[in-house]
């Protein structure tokens, strides 16, 4: 009769075999990181190839270059009028507290030349990209527009798509996405970056339940 | 040489091998109860450790100045400390300003910090701000390390924010040299809106611990000078 190895010595073989594989994934893991690494930074930026739209919608929390692309694309014509999120408390500014996310928003795109008539402070106060989203929806329940384009972060637009299209499904709006370039890293390069490691980590964190609350 | 078994014998391995395969569903089950219960009674704990071991006080000498870190209110804070040491100055790091205050939206921290000092009785000329442009956390431990080179009697309370303590004293430690690191002291400040009790409940919270527990990790690859 055939002697079957016993169940210990089987549990043993197999917990080294295990353990070679995940010393191999590892050690692979790290020699090609770069080749795994490089294209998360693109996957996640997903901008609209060419903006032109009525409204543009100018997402809080990123407050270093979002409100140069939002007066930017105002300047170009590509957008006429700029809705503005990011009502509620005072902000933190390296440690400065004097106004809320809007008013520095605001006061941005004042100082870059955006006529008074065309910035529309959102009265929403929010507190992430589903709230701006549904927000928006509410927004454009009273003040109709065809098109509008979502001004954010360029590592913030592919979750952003997901999001917005989710929120304003069943509606006739038209929505496309503007991405405002380099604001911590470069999407090519963002994992030799701490600042690049951080923002894109928790980005491609934030994709999995973004994508789950599409499911319904 | 081959081994022996007999399938009749509930130990031998010809047994084991043909277990019914659902055999040991019960244990599993139990086991995973056991587990499940570990984990419930076991999360507040470890949420609580986990942040805890973020908030650094650490014991200081009568000091000389307190530095402006991340604290929550820092200049506030600072003129505290000063109401009972007339004699302590507050410094902070001259930072490389953000947009909005390029564009004048905002005033720099400095210029902030001054006038907040100045409201709460902390006059101009005990602020002191140490040239730069502070890029990032190892920029400002760049320049106090400079700072303690003109300074050499210096004991610095650093105000910090609440779980950036420990980011803030593998930064020094990383970046300064041994004698200047020990005389720089770090005291967490409490935030209003979350601490470790609670900071699983707002969704700033978790960012917050997560991002400071990456920056340790980032931090910890780097050798002492």
């Amino acid at each position: 009769m055939t002697a079957y190895p016993t169940k210990p010595t089987r549990f043993r073989r197999r917990r080294w075999i295990g353990l070679g594989f995940l010393v191999l994934f590892v050690a692979a893991g790290w020699l090609f990181r770069s080749r795994l690494l490089s294209p998360i930074g693109p996957y996640l930026n997903d901008p609209s190839p060419d903006i032109s739209a009525e409204l543009g919608f100018l997402l809080g929390g990123g407050r270093s270059t979002r409100a140069d692309l939002a007066a930017s694309l105002y300047k170009q014509g590509k957008i006429q009028r700029i809705l503005v999120s990011g009502a509620g408390p005072l902000a933190d500014v390296d440690g400065v507290r004097l106004l809320s996310e809007q008013q520095i928003l605001v006061g941005m795109l004042r100082a870059l030349g955006v006529p008074e008539h065309a910035i529309l402070p959102l009265p929403d106060v929010v507190s992430s990209t589903q709230d701006e989203a549904q927000a928006l929806r509410r927004y454009l329940a009273q003040r109709p527009a065809e098109t509008v384009a979502v001004i954010t972060s360029d590592y913030h637009t592919r979750r952003c798509r997901w999001i917005f299209r989710h929120a304003l499904r069943g509606t006739a709006v038209r929505v496309q996405f503007a991405g405002s370039p380099g604001e911590v890293a470069r999407p090519d390069e963002w994992w030799k970056d701490s600042e690049g490691r951080i923002a894109y980590g928790l980005e491609a964190m934030k994709l999995v339940p973004a994508w789950f609350a599409t499911l319904w | 040489m081959e081994k022996l078994t007999n399938p009749a014998d509930p130990l031998s391995d010809s047994a084991i091998v043909r277990r019914p395969s659902n055999a040991g569903y019960g244990r599993r089950i139990r086991r995973l109860f056991v587990g499940m219960t570990l984990v419930a009674a076991l999360a507040w704990p470890v949420a609580w450790g986990m942040a805890r071991y973020l908030v650094v006080r650490e014991p200081f000498p009568p000091p000389t100045h307190t530095l402006l870190l991340d604290a929550w209110d820092a200049p506030a804070a600072a003129a505290d400390l000063c109401r009972g040491n007339p004699a302590l100055r507050v410094l902070s790091v001259q930072k490389l300003p953000a947009r909005a205050m390029q564009l004048h939206v905002l005033p720099t921290f400095e210029e902030y910090a001054r006038d907040r000092l100045e409201e709460r009785g902390v006059a101009s000329d005990r602020y002191e701000v140490i040239a730069g442009a502070a890029d990032s956390p190892a920029d400002v431990a760049r320049l106090l390390d400079q700072w303690f080179d003109r300074n050499p009697t210096a004991e610095v309370v650093a105000l910090s924010d609440y779980f950036a303590g420990r980011s803030w004293r593998a930064t020094f430690d990383a970046t300064m040299s041994p004698d200047h690191r020990e005389r720089i002291h770090i005291l967490a400040m409490a935030r209003p809106d979350y601490d470790e009790t609670n900071w699983w409940r707002s969704k700033a919270g978790c960012v917050d611990v997560l991002k400071r527990y990456l920056r340790l990790a980032r931090l910890s690859n780097r050798a002492a000078p």
